[in-house]
């Protein structure tokens, strides 16, 4: 019987490895994330999210499935980070992994935070990894509004959360989306690059 | 009807869970495909630090634009009455 066993890929199995270290470090990552997140939210007296780890975890595994599909297709070497910020926010939007707890159907409050939760994170998650600084983009569309200001970042950013929840959301137009922002309002310029160069 | 649970009696960490997780059968299946070695690390600690540093500022933004959208609903029910 020995002579049938396979003699062990040890590349193979290292990447299997180095495949399910990477999945961890993100579930752990969104995770803990959350937990900030949440900790601010029942500081203001909301307490009726949780994130559900099954869900978290089916996202992040069909995020790196859908990242790996889009490499092999194109012949993409590395995803960028606003690659990683799109396809994320898409997953997290379509599999809701922040689960809602009973509530007063009548505070309308709590229903539209129900409904938005996870777009909120989401973006929330995507503007920390895409790089942006959403200050600065206050700046630039105050200044290009010309005082004027009838859009601001919230309009934007509402806008960002409200597809997510209501309309048919692709990866990739997202990461176009986020790196337009970040080419506009960079929170630290030049990091993408060395953040690159060490991964390249 | 049962009034069983699935909740677990512990609480796991989320290292604890993920690993179990990771083995779920139930879950999608990762062992056929391979991330690549050149995948991008996103340097997940150092997203957790700068999350965590600035979530007030991104609360504030995001939390503005729940309030915005909002009131734009409020804008279309107000039209719809009117028109009505």
């Amino acid at each position: 019987m020995g002579d049938s066993v396979p003699a062990i890929d040890i590349a193979s199995l290292d990447n299997a490895v180095e495949r399910q270290a990477k999945i961890l470090e993100r579930f752990k990552q969104l995770d803990a994330n959350f937990a900030v997140y949440n900790a601010r939210m029942r500081a203001k007296g909301v307490d009726i999210f949780h994130m559900s780890r099954p869900l978290l975890m089916q996202a992040v595994q069909s995020y790196f499935h859908d990242i790996r599909r889009l490499k092999d297709f194109h012949g993409i070497a590395i995803a960028d980070h606003f690659k990683i910020a799109g396809f994320t926010v898409k997953w997290l939007s379509r599999l809701r992994p922040i689960q809602v707890a009973q509530f007063d159907p009548a505070d309308d409050d709590l229903g539209e935070r129900a409904l938005m939760v996870n777009a909120q994170f989401a973006v929330m998650e995507a503007l920390v990894v895409a790089d942006i600084d959403h200050l600065k983009l206050a700046d630039i569309i105050a200044a290009r509004m010309d005082g004027s200001a009838k859009v601001e970042t919230a309009d934007l950013i509402g806008n960002l959360m409200y597809n997510c929840v209501y309309r048919d959301i692709d990866g990739n137009v997202l990461a176009q989306n986020f790196l337009a922002l970040h080419l506009l309002a960079p929170r630290q310029p030049g990091r993408s690059e060395r953040r690159a160069a060490v991964r390249g | 009807m049962s009034d069983a649970t699935h909740t677990p009696d512990t609480v796991l960490s989320a290292e604890e869970e993920g690993r179990i997780l990771l083995a779920n059968p139930g879950l999608q299946a990762v062992s056929d495909w391979t991330i690549g070695n050149s995948d991008v690390a996103a340097d997940d600690t150092e997203i957790t630090r700068q999350f965590a540093d600035s979530v007030d500022g991104l609360l504030d933004v995001t939390e503005r634009s729940l309030a915005r959208l909002r009131a734009r609903d409020a804008g279309k029910v107000t039209d719809a009455k009117a028109a009505d």
